[in-house]
């Protein structure tokens, strides 16, 4: 019946009504409740002590006062003022309509949780007969609400969005919780939203349903060093792709100086043959020759491993795996034939279409296959690359499996580094592009090998959503 | 040109091979090229007047190789040369006896005047 002030506490507790209020005892008999319902905040704010300290919401006084409550323990001698001053936001809520259902539904030997939802409408039939009792001095501090008589009334219209919680406190007094506990956001009445951890020593008897107190901690200083430590973690670990990065260019500073060595020594050996006194032609052609092909190979080493470090946007859609495939399959048909290698393609019966960036499994699958062409150079016919998808759980698996020179057990791991290649004129990115694009996708990519019998690479990429 | 100096070059890179073994014929030196230590030390006929030497290599790699060698010749100059220009490289190097430590890409003059320091010019 109080006016309703604007108080928008996303989970709050509530008292049921009938019973006129008397605030002051209420306070007092709950007094008991209170030192039990803090027990848990107490543990609480002691285990976390370093973590709350750039910002704890309790102060020392605070902890001091819950202290002493506990000691007392279960005294009558509580009085009135040490509950007032709680720098915790207090609430007595009568909630004995709630309490009737629930025990004569116990009482008769039926499923309160089955009860409830067969019968949504309770909610909102028992949520409007809930009833805020007392609050104590806190809450007025922490609500912005400049008198208790604002903060008394029903529930439902002293804080609205207790709706939208209401089924979750329903739910675990169904279920026969001993306490409730929750992290919410609750509405000031000037307008600021805060983080706070509701508390309550949930009722057995009827008597308790009438006198539920509930305790509410800003923990919004809390909830911020949380997120500033996210921050600092995220800018940790980009640091560390930094020095990934790092080791990377190094790497290809390396990889780049061996043919532009070789580029220079050939134009100079060239020069020097063709300055003899007897220009040696055949020795200097041989050396320009070789310029060309080195250059070349620069460039090939700067373009693939670009790859590896280019932050190309990523922008899956939903593709048929098999189709994706083939159509990637199909620019490096060249060297599949010159290979001899067939390629077949097949998905099992109730493969999922899968959520993948094109140009990214266009990379996957062309290295996949250049490897396994070249793995195969020197088998016996048939030179078969079978590409398996299939359903793995939330993801799509995929398999490539070549029949060529496998991979020994010590370098299986290995051969995913960046520049780590066993052939004479590879680079050794395409498997560290591969993982890259794989991971990208929030997939794995590993491989298998029975050694002289054949390789088999395994992808993973997320399904799309039914 | 009958008695030219022999040098040896060991890189497991094709394109460096053969570019230096270019370079170092058009020079007037004979070479002989290795793709590994492994194969050099294993060559009992090459007996090089100077070794020339990739420090990173799959295996056993130049300073490895430089303290193998250092027994059986110790007196054979060896001029290291790298991808990876590090002090702590040069360092090991020059400690392990290297004569000369070049970065790649080196210039030809540059490898021309270690040679001859090496085995007292081409001839
Ligand atoms: N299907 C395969 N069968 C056997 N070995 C393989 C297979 N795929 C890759 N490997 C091994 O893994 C190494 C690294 O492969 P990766 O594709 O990263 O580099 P690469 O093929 O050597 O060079 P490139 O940069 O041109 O791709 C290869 O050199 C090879 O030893
Ligand atoms: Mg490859």
């Amino acid at each position: 019946m109080a006016p309703a002030p604007s108080l928008d506490v996303a989970p709050t507790p509530t008292a049921a009504d009938g019973t006129t209020p008397r605030p002051g005892r209420a306070i007092e008999r709950a007094a008991t409740l209170l030192a039990l319902a803090c027990v848990p905040v107490g543990l609480l704010l002691l285990g976390d002590g370093d973590a709350l300290a750039g910002g704890a919401v309790l102060s020392l006084g605070t902890g001091v006062a819950i202290a002493a409550l506990l000691a007392r323990g279960r005294s009558e001698a509580i009085r009135d003022r040490d509950l007032r001053r709680a720098g915790i936001s207090i609430w007595i809520e009568d909630w004995t309509e709630v309490g009737k259902v629930i025990l004569s539904l116990r009482a008769e030997g039926r499923d309160v949780q089955a009860h409830f939802a067969a019968h949504p409408e309770l909610f909102d039939q028992l949520h409007r007969t809930v009833r805020i009792t007392d609050v104590n001095d806190s809450t007025l501090d922490f609500t912005g609400a400049r008198e208790k008589s604002r903060l008394i009334g029903r529930l439902a219209d002293v804080v609205p969005a207790s709706a939208q919680t209401f089924e979750r406190w329903i739910a675990a007094m169904a279920r026969g919780d001993r306490v409730y506990r929750s992290e919410s956001r609750v509405r000031r009445l000037d307008g600021e939203l805060r983080d706070c951890l509701v508390t309550a020593v949930l009722p057995r008897d009827l008597e308790g349903f009438g006198n539920l107190l509930v305790s509410i901690i800003d923990i919004s200083d809390y909830k911020a060093d949380q997120a500033r430590l996210a921050i600092i973690e995220r800018e940790a670990s980009r640091a560390s792709r930094a020095a990934t990065v790092g080791v990377l260019t190094a790497s290809i500073a390396h990889e780049v100086k061996s043919p532009l060595a070789a580029v220079v020594t050939n134009a100079e050996a060239a020069l020097r043959w063709l300055r003899r006194p007897a220009p040696d032609l055949v020795e200097a052609e041989a050396a320009i020759g070789a310029v060309v092909g080195d250059a070349l190979r620069a460039r090939d080493v700067v373009d693939r491993t670009r790859l590896l470090l280019t932050n190309a946007p990523h922008t899956p859609a939903e593709l048929e795996i098999v189709d994706a495939i083939r159509s990637a399959a199909l620019l490096v048909d060249r060297e599949l034939r010159a290979a001899d290698a067939i390629l077949r393609v097949r998905a099992e019966p109730g493969t999922p279409r899968v959520m993948a960036d094109v140009s990214r499994l266009r990379q996957v699958v062309t290295n996949l296959l250049l490897n396994a062409a070249q793995a195969m150079a020197d088998s016996p016919r048939p030179r078969e690359i079978l590409i398996r998808a299939q359903a793995d759980g939330e993801d799509v698996r995929v398999e490539v499996a070549d029949t060529g020179t496998g991979i020994a057990p010590d370098r299986i791991t290995r051969i995913f580094e960046p520049f780590y290649s066993t052939k004479e004129d590879g680079i050794g990115v395409g498997l560290a592009i591969c993982r890259a694009c794989v991971e990208a996708h929030g997939g794995r990519l590993w491989a298998t090998s029975v050694p002289g019998a054949g390789a088999t690479f395994h992808f993973t990429l997320p399904a799309a959503p039914a | 040109m009958c008695s030219s100096s022999v040098i040896a070059i060991v890189d497991d890179d094709e394109a460096i091979r053969a570019a230096l073994s270019s370079l170092l014929r058009s020079l007037g030196y004979e070479v002989r090229l290795f793709a590994s230590a492994e194969s050099f030390l294993a060559d009992s006929r090459a007996s090089p007047d100077c070794l020339v030497t990739d420090i990173q290599m799959p295996g056993m790699n130049g300073l490895q190789l430089q303290l193998a060698i250092r027994n059986r010749r110790p007196r054979l100059p060896v001029i290291v040369i790298t991808a990876f220009p590090e002090d702590a490289v040069r360092e090991q190097a020059i400690a392990a006896g290297a004569l000369h430590f070049l970065s790649k890409p080196f210039e030809a003059d540059a490898i021309a005047r270690c040679l001859s320091e090496a085995v007292g010019g081409a001839r």
